[in-house]
């Protein structure tokens, strides 16, 4: 029904179209025929009744000047040979007054005219047309003064008729030319629309059933034709990526049935991964964890063995300079017992005794200070708290507690900080990067070059506390520069380095200090490690700081 | 015609009538009637130049009268300031005395109003008149072989042509004058 409703319309459309098309062309070519025609004819009825007035008004002029108005009555009867001729008239302009005055008239037998009062002459247009007639007048002239007026009136009717008669020629004309365009285009109409509506038909029964194999047959080798051509190219298309679809919704469909299959398999494989995963990073946590306890053991085992280094001395000398005190002390009993002991002996021994005493004290207040001094440096090791000290010092007590591991390397350690210099911070991690730093230098920068020069920097700016460490060692390799920072990233594994020491470094700046840390290293040409990160400055804390000397 | 040559047209109008106010008391109708039909027969009638010496040599009516007549008076009055063509209207009246004063008197006129007072040598003379003349009876009872002859039939004057006398002048007698008048004489009348 709906696709009936839509070929009617098309066909209608195109009726009216072509129908309006033809209406306006007609009439555009018509409509100034026709006003041309009449222009025409009223300038022929004009010019031919002007000629005639004009006879009129010549010959009228002796009978108005010799007052002859029978001469001019039977001049203007001349005017029924002209059937057009209404009705003339003639008036006279009185010398004296200047009053007009009806003279003379021809009236035709079947007019109706009325002829206007004298007066209208004066005020009116000289040429009128009005429905039914054409009313000229003029004045009659003699040696240029006015003696009179012609007034002619011309009946219309014919010029109506002539006009009435063309337009309707011209209305039978268009009609019959619309009549005949109408019976030709729906003679045409059908043979014309056929094509669009098979393709119509064959587009909507596509639409309904999906059957794609469809084709319009192709009637005629013009633009519809070319039209049904591309139709069904589109349509083979069509029926190509329909069966391309077809078998990629099995292949989908057989992939789907498959994939659940497959996503099981899969995440089941994937969480025997994942666990595999979490041990590993589990050991791998243990081991960097046992590794780093180990590191910090190792550091405290080199803590203690340069602890008992360096209180073996004082306590050496205290027991010789003792023993010695013993030996003189059992001689001056053996003396006093055989009664052998002399003045020169007794003062003898109270020479040795109070040397002797003297090398014991001082000996002993050495042990103690490097106890003193160890012990606060292990403990900060083995704690991470924050407390206030002076940081020359500080490093001063690290080198003391490190002599054992630098005595074969035996670089030079020069520091740049100021005496005064206290700051609130982790005495610990310090200690702990400081003693990686110089441990690193040892084992890889002077590994072949015993007695290299390492300055450690320190300045402060308002709350950011910049370390700047240095050495002249052999520098990092650039393969593993970018990485060195790096877990495990070291050139000595198997011999003794556990690749975690530039690692913890990192960790104690950026995490427990909340700084950053950067290095810049040339192959043989060192490396400057710069540290950088914030610390207060406990003024009130300064005075309170205990002194450790060494 | 315009404003000016309306007021000056009837300006003239005016002094015309009044200056003949007061002779119309005893003005005779007629005599205003042919007066100014001799006049406006200049209008329809046309004259060969060789009837003017110069371009603007006179126009004369000659009215041929013995008498004290009205109509000489009414013309010299009526005519002053017009004009036939560029030639100026004059009247000249023609007596027995100025006959015999003048040798050929008719020569100098164009028109010649021949009255029943009119002496009798113009009557004769204008047998042999001049070829650009233009005469004129006034009455039937005159015997002159003028071209126009005025008629007065149930009080109404009216005019008749000879055109004998027409075809003999060199004078041109407009269509329309022809057809006013009221008979033409002569059997061979072709102009």
């Amino acid at each position: 029904m709906t696709n009936s409703v839509k070929q009617t319309s098309l066909g209608k459309k195109l009726f009216i179209a072509t129908m309006l098309i033809i209406l306006f062309s007609v009439t555009l070519v018509v409509l100034p025929v026709i006003y041309l025609n009449i222009s025409d004819a009223k300038q022929s009825l004009l010019e031919q009744s002007l000629v005639d007035l004009d006879l009129i008004t010549a010959n009228s002029t002796a009978g108005l000047l010799f007052d002859h108005p029978q001469a001019i009555e039977e001049l203007l009867k001349t005017l029924n040979k002209a059937p057009k001729v209404s009705s003339a008239h003639i008036y006279k302009l009185s010398e004296f007054t200047d009053e007009i005055a009806h003279y003379a008239s021809y009236r035709h037998p079947d007019s109706s005219y009325r002829a206007p009062e004298a007066i209208y002459l004066l005020s009116n247009e000289e040429i009128k047309f009005t429905t039914d007639y054409l009313q000229i007048y003029t004045p009659i002239h003699l040696d240029n003064e006015v003696i009179g007026y012609a007034l002619m009136a011309v009946s219309t009717n014919h010029l109506n008729k002539s006009i009435l008669r063309a337009i309707s020629i011209t209305a039978i004309i268009v009609l019959s030319t619309l009549v005949v365009v109408a019976i030709i285009l729906k003679a045409q109409q059908s043979r014309l629309l056929q094509p669009v509506l098979d393709l119509t038909n064959t587009a909507e029964k596509i639409i309904n059933n999906h059957d794609y194999s469809l084709r319009v047959k192709i009637q005629s080798h013009d633009e519809i034709g070319t039209l049904t051509q591309r139709f069904n190219n589109m349509l083979d298309a069509i029926e190509n990526y329909d069966q391309i679809r077809n078998k990629n919704e099995q292949v989908i469909k057989n992939l789907n049935e498959n994939l659940e299959i497959k996503v099981t398999e899969r995440t089941q494989q994937l969480n025997i991964s994942n666990q595999e995963l979490q041990t590993t990073l589990r050991e791998l946590h243990d081991t960097q964890g046992y590794l780093v306890e180990n590191e910090k053991m190792a550091s405290l085992g080199s803590l203690v063995a340069g602890v008992a280094h360096e209180i073996n001395t004082p306590l050496g000398i205290s027991l010789t300079a003792a023993s010695h005190l013993l030996n003189e002390s059992h001689e001056l009993q053996e003396n006093h017992k055989k009664g052998n002991l002399t003045k020169i002996m007794f003062e003898q021994y109270q020479q040795d005794c109070t040397e002797s005493t003297q090398i014991i004290v001082n000996n002993l207040h050495r042990a103690a200070n490097l106890v003193k001094s160890f012990k606060q440096v292990s403990v900060d090791q083995s704690s991470e708290e924050v407390r206030s000290f002076n940081v020359k010092q500080y490093l001063q007590d690290i080198l003391l507690s490190l002599q054992p591991e630098l005595k074969q390397r035996k670089p030079e350690i020069t520091l740049e900080i100021d005496d005064h210099l206290i700051i609130s911070s982790f005495p610990g991690a310090l200690s702990q990067i400081i003693t990686n730093l110089i441990m690193n230098s040892v084992i890889h920068a002077f590994h072949n070059n015993p007695g290299g020069i390492i300055n450690i920097k320190i300045l402060k700016e308002d709350h950011l506390l910049s370390l700047i460490y240095t050495d002249n060692g052999a520098g990092i390799d650039p393969m593993i520069l970018p990485r060195i920072f790096d877990p495990f990233i070291t050139t000595k594994r198997g011999a003794g380095g556990s690749g975690l020491g530039t690692h913890i470094i990192y960790n104690l700046v950026s995490q427990l200090l909340g700084g950053n840390i950067n290095v810049v290293s040339k192959l043989n040409q060192g490396a400057t490690f710069t540290i950088n990160f914030p610390v207060d400055t406990p003024d009130t804390l300064a005075t309170d700081i205990p002194r450790i000397s060494v | 015609m315009g404003p000016a040559g309306k007021a000056l047209f009837l300006s003239t109008l005016c002094i015309f009538l009044c200056n003949n106010l007061l002779a119309s008391t005893t003005l005779k109708p007629d005599v205003k009637i042919r007066a100014a039909y001799i006049y406006k027969f200049t209008k329809f009638i046309s004259w060969p130049e060789t009837a003017f010496q110069t371009s603007t040599s006179n126009f004369t009516i000659c009215i041929a009268n013995n008498k004290d007549d009205e109509i000489s008076k009414f013309l010299k009055n009526g005519l002053f300031g017009r004009y036939y063509k560029s030639h100026p209207l004059i009247v000249e009246k023609i007596t027995a005395d100025s006959i015999g004063s003048k040798q050929n008197t008719l020569d100098q006129c164009h028109i010649l109003y021949i009255t029943e007072s009119a002496p009798s040598a113009i009557i004769e003379q204008t047998i042999n008149t001049s070829p650009h003349l233009l005469t004129i009876n006034a009455s039937n009872n005159i015997n002159a072989n003028s071209i126009i002859n005025f008629l007065e039939i149930n009080k109404r004057i009216i005019f008749s042509i000879d055109s004998t006398q027409l075809n003999k002048s060199n004078i041109n007698i407009s269509a329309t004058l022809l057809t006013l008048a009221r008979n033409i004489k002569g059997a061979d009348f072709d102009k």
